[in-house]
């Protein structure tokens, strides 16, 4: 049902977006005044010993020389080290990506499982009370900066309420008294793997809250989209002659119009998830959760390379994995996509 | 009018929603936001905030920031600095005792008896010597402060005897917190990523229990520490990582944390904290000193009547006024006067703009000037009272703020291209008048932190005799570190605008703490209890 032709042209396109991103940061990193081998001596090192770093290195050595050994590694699926933290940045992946993925994959679920059946119903209702109250709703959600957000739920949740803890990911008591033992690196599916049922009401206590704040933006814009596709199909010819023919208004809006509807709400909320992989920086930080965001930002700020060099990379494969994938589910749902129409 | 209605609706929505979110009954709930500290049950529990974006390195051959909050309840050196007031500058640590010989070239130190490492080793001479070698070889961080070693020999398990190339003050030097840890032997063939992966082996009086990375590192009581333990004693410490101001804030406010230093929060957070929520602020004095460089290889800083009108231009006064919650003091040299080798006498450079005036007249600028100034941007406030009064006497002072590591970057790879005039907070490693004149002013082929670029061989003599002195006579060395600093006085070098203060919040029932300025920023928690 899927062309071969246009699967092998996206995959194409996908590798040189990839290669061409790895190519860009690596020069563009090189390039910033900065130097590595200071950051890795330590500020009070003579100029002796940061010299000697840096020929260890291979940081005096040509630049197109380094990419050529960034490269090698990179085939052999080393990242490299920190030269910040002197840790393995795979393996500091292993524990600051699953963080992000568990927070953000929580806050899209939320957004998508409520936005898009809101949107459905204020798209099918237009105009009318839902409509008008999810509408205003999500412009406030959508405009609403996300660290006022953030204050704003632990001023309710934590300081009036004593509902739910104030920040950090696991609690000191629960972490020593139950340890995790880490499994995926996803706190929920860790915990209930060993059947470590404490630690996971703790951890779930955790997520709530950075995981609605996450959620709200995507929230608002995934309603907002689909109400407003929903109304577009609504108005087209087809969908007349749907109602001519006597259908329920039900088996129009849900067979006939959310196939329609659906698609370029999903391509969005795809690049959004992309995004908000790096993009929870400030959540992060308000709600001290240990995830790459945090982690990329503090080795920009450091000129760390390998840890900067490493994410981008890891962003990259997640935006073109979603779009690719976006892509060949759109082309599935609409043959328009791939060019077949005239076949 | 509908418009409102909808928001109103809205704004239910909103609320219901997030009530509906979340559950009835948390697992985690906080007791109430007020003083009460969180424990485990029966365990007693410190709570302290560390800076999570610096913290990772914790192999103490080469850790050189705030890991040493940590690694220092973990490891030991063999002296240590006594804090700001004793009598006699070090005490005992590792070593019991100390002597030198009367040409400053050879150590022997007496090492301490049945002290065993985390690991289960047993800390003796070959111990030390393995240790120091590591971090010597390794060469990061301070390391360059062992230089002066050049052998180190063993004579019987309990002595360890160091032979120098040159005299210096070793007993001095290896109370360092940079780079004078000493590691168990099992632990000296280990790379930077074991210790990253969160291992230790010390001596100290706490071990690595927990380590999450970017969350908390969990420190427990280490049962066969050698000076034993009490029972009111912290058996646990937990460092919470805390990368952002105002969670630090939020969490002590909620009771959440006993101790959060100047690096975690700013001053003016910590002023807000003072006597809230069962805190307190600490403001004690430190051995850091704002030092602003002013380039001598650039015009017009290069001519010496220009520097005075600059250093005589400096509002002294009003910025310990108005700056460090106005607990700076006001410094009489580049030797801060909580330190020996001080001047003892005030800065001859007081605030005197019609004196300013007046030599810059001499110097052949009557149309003006406009110089650079080099600072971070929490120095706004000083950097801004003291353009005012430069404005006054006809000089434009160009702000230029940025975070330390790029303008310290920019300005010591071009010198000739450098602001005229360049702050730095200098933080001593090892806590001797030496760390602040050498530094800061000894003559560099390569800058590195002599930022003004001042370059003077009979100031470089003096500095240099005075360190071997201090190997044998520290009163002899100290006088010919007051003369230095009168050198650097007469070249108006660099303005000195304030000596600084250390500020920390801690929790009231926290007893016995004490600032050691030589171990800045941090608790030693052995040394402290929960008042009951």
């Amino acid at each position: 049902m899927i062309h071969a032709d246009y699967l092998l042209r996206r995959v194409a396109t996908s590798l040189i977006v990839i290669a061409g991103v790895l190519t860009l940061t690596f020069f563009v990193t090189r390039i910033l005044p900065s130097d590595p081998a200071q950051l890795i001596a330590g500020q009070r090192a003579r100029p002796e010993q940061v010299a000697a770093i840096r020929s260890q290195l291979g940081l005096d050595r040509p630049l197109p020389e380094q990419f050529v050994r960034y490269l090698g590694d990179l085939a052999r699926g080393d990242l490299g080290r920190s030269f910040a933290t002197k840790r393995s940045v795979a393996e500091d992946l292993g524990i600051f990506l699953p963080a992000t993925l568990e927070l953000v994959l929580c806050g899209f679920a939320l957004a998508l499982v409520v936005g898009i059946p809101a949107g459905i119903l204020a798209g099918a209702n237009e105009r009318g009370a839902f409509d008008r109250v999810t509408g205003v709703a999500a412009i406030l959600g959508a405009a609403a900066p996300v660290f006022a957000l953030a204050l704003l739920a632990q001023q309710v949740f934590f300081n009036q309420l004593h509902w739910l803890p104030l920040n950090g990911r696991l609690s000191a008591e629960v972490s020593l008294a139950h340890p995790v033992t880490f499994v995926t690196g996803f706190l929920l599916v860790d915990t209930a793997l060993t059947g470590n049922w404490a630690a996971w009401r703790d951890a779930l206590g955790h997520l709530i809250l950075p995981a609605l704040v996450v959620a709200i933006y995507p929230l608002a814009i995934v309603l907002r989209m689909t109400r407003n596709s929903m109304v577009d199909v609504l108005h087209q010819p087809h969908i007349t002659v749907a109602r001519a023919k006597g259908l329920s208004e039900r088996t129009i809006v849900l067979r006939h119009a959310l196939r329609n509807a659906i698609l370029p709400v999903l391509t969005i909320a795809g690049l959004m998830f992309a995004y908000a992989i790096t993009g929870t920086l400030l959540v992060e930080l308000l709600f001290r959760w240990p995830g790459v965001g945090k982690y990329v930002a503090d080795a920009i700020v450091a000129k760390d390379f390998p840890p900067i060099l490493a994410v981008t990379l890891v962003s990259t494969l997640i935006f073109v994995g979603v779009t690719f994938t976006m892509d060949v589910l759109r082309s599935a749902l609409d043959p328009r996509v791939t060019g077949r129409l005239g076949d | 009018m509908h418009l409102a209605r909808d928001c109103f609706l809205a704004l239910c929505l909103v609320v219901a929603a997030a009530g509906c979110a979340a559950p009835p009954s948390s697992p985690a709930s906080p007791s109430a936001p007020i003083a009460v500290r969180v424990t485990a049950a029966g365990a007693n529990v410190a709570h302290a905030a560390v800076d999570a974006a610096a913290f990772a390195d914790f192999d103490p051959s080469s850790a050189c920031t705030s890991e040493l909050w940590v690694l220092a309840n973990v490891y030991e050196t063999l002296t240590r600095y006594t804090a700001l007031g004793s009598e006699e500058a070090l005490e005992p640590g590792l070593a019991t005792s100390w002597s030198v010989s009367d040409d400053g070239m050879t150590w022997t130190f007496k090492l301490r008896e049945g002290v065993t490492f985390h690991d289960g080793a047993d800390f003796d001479a070959s111990a030390v010597k393995q240790a120091i070698e590591r971090t010597k070889q390794i060469g990061q961080c301070a390391a360059y402060l062992l230089e002066p070693i050049s052998e180190i020999e063993t004579p019987d398990p309990h002595t360890v005897v160091f032979k120098l190339a040159y005299p210096a003050p070793l007993a001095d030097i290896l109370a360092s917190p940079y780079g004078a840890w000493i590691m168990s032997p099992g632990a000296t063939d280990k790379d930077a990523a074991w210790f990253a992966a969160g291992n230790e082996a010390g001596t100290g009086p706490y071990r690595f229990a927990r380590y999450e990375p970017g969350q908390r590192l969990v420190v427990q009581r280490f049962d066969d520490y050698w000076r034993g333990w009490q029972p009111d004693q912290f058996d646990t410490v937990v460092f919470e990582m805390v990368g952002d101001q105002v969670a630090a804030e939020q969490m002590l406010r909620a009771g959440q944390l006993d101790f959060a230093n100047q690096v975690v929060l700013t001053p003016d957070q910590m002023a807000s904290l003072d006597g809230y929520s069962g805190l307190r602020l600490d403001a004690a004095p430190s051995v850091g000193n704002w030092v602003i460089f002013l380039n001598h290889r650039r015009p017009p800083t290069d001519d010496l009547r220009v520097r005075q009108a600059l250093a005589y231009s400096f509002p002294y006064e009003s910025v310990i006024a108005h700056t460090m919650l106005g607990k700076g003091t006001l410094a009489h040299g580049a030797v801060p006067t909580s330190l020996w080798g001080h001047d003892p006498e005030p800065s001859r450079y007081v605030e005197d703009l019609d004196k300013a005036a007046s030599l810059l007249e001499q110097a052949g600028h009557t149309n003006g000037l406009e110089l650079t100034f080099s600072y971070d941007p929490t120095e706004q406030t000083m950097a801004e009272l003291w353009q005012a009064n430069l404005a006054k006497i006809g000089i434009t002072l160009k702000l230029e703020p940025a975070d330390f590591p790029i303008r310290w970057d920019a300005a010591k790879s071009a010198p000739e291209n450098a602001p005229q005039a360049f702050i730095l907070v200098w933080s001593p490693d090892v806590v001797d008048p030496y760390s602040y004149l050498f530094n800061m002013f000894h003559s560099e082929e390569q800058p590195l932190w002599n930022l003004g670029f001042y370059s003077d061989p009979a100031f470089d003599t003096l500095v240099d005799q005075a360190r071997r002195q201090s190997a044998l006579d520290q009163t002899a060395a100290s006088t010919l570190y007051v003369d230095a600093q009168g050198m650097l006085a007469d070249d108006a070098a660099a303005i000195y605008a304030l000596d600084l203060p250390e500020f920390n919040v801690i929790a009231n029932d926290i007893q016995g703490f004490v600032t050691n300025p030589a171990y800045s920023h941090l608790v030693i928690w052995y040394d402290v209890r929960r008042e009951k």
